[in-house]
């Protein structure tokens, strides 16, 4: 059976039911561009609240014990599987940063030479370990004799971590909200259009067509929609971060596109339209075609 | 002789209402019957049997010799290729023109576009409406659209038309010219046609075969009750 007449019959049918199929289009498009805008923004307060995250970090200062016995913990330390890098202060660099913070008066240098500045070892955590863990650690690391003390701010930790769990959540139960709705709609409407060609299904019928053959251009339609409605979303939203959002919130400047470049989320959203059409249409048309 | 049409102890209700009980019929290639029966009586019931849209009761319904009740559904667009359906409110597609309406039931099938350009000529001729093939089917006469809706039941060559009082919404003239066009058919092409019909002038000016059916049961009209019981 010929593809080239399922297309046509396709794009006829969008022109045919005009109302029908700009409706499903519009829904269509509003779920792309929600989930777009979503994606887009989201992706930007993720990725800044993990940098938050990354800057907090460990501190373990050292008691006064030999260079090798901390280049020795240091090498323990790094060996953990909680622990994505470490950096080594010195005592001779932490006193030249309290005398460049501070100054040579008010007898700095007299305290510096006195020596009550330790060593230290600055400790980034990998963004999987919980934070239950991290305490655990802190617990066990203080036990060391060499270990004089561990700063580590548990509670900022905890925040930023679980802020960025919350919305990663929101985001996700948010896009399946807006993506089940945008695949009911298209149904719907492929369903109204199908109603409408029920004297046309039923003469197709008649003269011995197959459901797959009188599907096809159902379902062609649907992903015409899907094409048609995540283009314009896609417009709609470059446009929008171009102009509206900096206008709305100049200090915020251009958000930047995920992973960095526009043509990781123009084709998610590309294909995102073309599933919900495809998906909408399908289903509706394998339900109501055999009840034509 | 093949039988064409065959109804054997074919019993059919709806929801609990009986309409056939125990009807049998046969019809054999190149055979033009007559349906007749009041209103109600389910005369478009038997058409129905024969292209699927209904299952008997009870009974068996043959297309050449094959019982067709029990097909699976997905087999059921090859069963109506091998029939043509014309109604008395034509059915014709209003958003296509006279040749889409007759080229659509080619594509249905996977007829190459050349071959569909030459057959749709074809029938054209053959239903005398050759000049009309660009024309929107609404501003076409009935009898005009009755002949599209002939052409288009033929398209893929079927051996059998069922003919629902096809000439049901035309005037006189216009019925005459379907009448002429349906002998035709089963003269010149051997195609076995049944017909319903209430307008029994047109029976008397076209003889054929007749089956009518009153109070569920279907019997031969030219055969006396004496002679019928005697059959049994
Ligand atoms: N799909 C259906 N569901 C229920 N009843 C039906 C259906 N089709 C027909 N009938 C009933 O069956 C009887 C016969 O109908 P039909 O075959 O259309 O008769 P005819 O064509 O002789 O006028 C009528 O009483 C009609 O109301
Ligand atoms: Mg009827």
């Amino acid at each position: 059976m010929s593809l080239g007449y399922s297309i046509k019959e396709g794009f006829a049918g969008f022109g045919r039911t005009k109302l029908a199929s700009a409706t499903s289009t519009f829904s269509l498009f509003i779920a792309v561009l929600l989930a777009g805008f979503l994606t887009r923004g989201g992706y930007a307060l993720y990725s800044l609240a993990v940098d938050l995250t990354d800057e907090v970090q460990m501190e373990i200062f050292f008691a006064p014990i030999s260079d090798d016995r901390i280049q020795e913990f240091g090498d323990y330390i790094e060996e953990q599987p909680w622990v994505e890098s470490i950096m080594f202060t010195s005592k001779e660099t932490a006193s030249e940063r309290f005398r460049a913070e501070f100054g040579d008066g008010f007898g700095s240098e007299a305290l510096a030479e006195l020596d009550f500045l330790p060593a230290s070892y600055t400790v980034t955590m990998t963004p999987e370990t919980p934070i239950e863990e991290i305490q655990q650690q802190v617990e066990r690391l203080e036990e060391f004799q060499e270990v004089d003390d561990i700063a580590f701010n548990a509670a900022l930790y905890q925040q930023l971590r679980s802020r960025v769990d919350q919305s990663i959540w929101v985001g996700i139960s948010v896009a399946s909200v807006i993506l089940i709705a945008s695949i009911w709609l298209v149904f719907n409407t492929i369903r109204l259009t199908i109603y409408a060609k029920r004297d046309t299904i039923k003469a197709m019928k008649l003269v011995g067509a197959t459901n797959a053959f009188i599907r096809r251009p159902f379902v062609i339609e649907g992903v015409l929609q899907g094409w048609i409605g995540s283009l314009l979303a896609f417009g709609v939203l470059d446009a929008l971060f171009r102009w509206a959002v900096p206008l709305a919130i100049p200090q915020m400047g251009i958000v930047p596109w995920p992973l960095g470049a526009w043509y990781y989320l123009a084709l998610s959203m590309f294909v995102l339209g073309t599933l919900i059409g495809l998906l909408g249409s399908t289903i509706a048309s394998h339900r109501f075609i055999r009840l034509a | 002789m093949n039988s064409v049409l065959e109804l054997d102890h074919v019993s059919l209700s709806y929801q609990g209402k009986p309409v056939l009980a125990e009807c049998s019929m046969s019809l054999q290639e190149g055979d033009f019957c007559y349906l007749l029966g009041p209103t109600g009586s389910g005369k478009s019931s038997i058409l129905k049997l024969f292209y699927r849209e209904t299952k008997p009761t009870k009974g068996d319904v043959k297309l050449h010799g094959e019982s067709i009740q029990n097909l699976a559904d997905r087999k059921i667009p090859f069963i109506r290729r091998q029939l043509g359906v014309v109604f008395q409110d034509f059915q014709l597609l209003h958003d296509r023109n006279v040749f889409e309406n007759i080229a659509f039931a080619l594509r249905v099938t996977g007829t190459p576009s050349s071959t569909i350009d030459q057959r749709v000529k074809h029938l054209l001729d053959l239903v005398g409406l050759g000049h009309k093939k660009k024309e929107d089917v609404r501003v076409l006469s009935g009898g005009e659209q009755q002949r599209i809706a002939i052409a288009r039941a033929l398209a893929n060559d079927p051996d059998v038309l069922l003919a629902d009082e096809p000439t049901g919404n035309l005037d006189p003239g216009a019925s005459t010219v379907i009448m002429e066009l349906l002998h035709q058919i089963n003269k010149e092409q051997n195609v076995t046609i049944l017909m319903v019909t209430h307008d029994h002038s047109l029976v008397k000016r076209y003889p054929g075969k007749r089956l009518e059916l009153k109070d569920g049961t279907l019997y031969d009209p030219s055969v006396t009750p004496t002679q019928r019981l005697s059959s049994i």
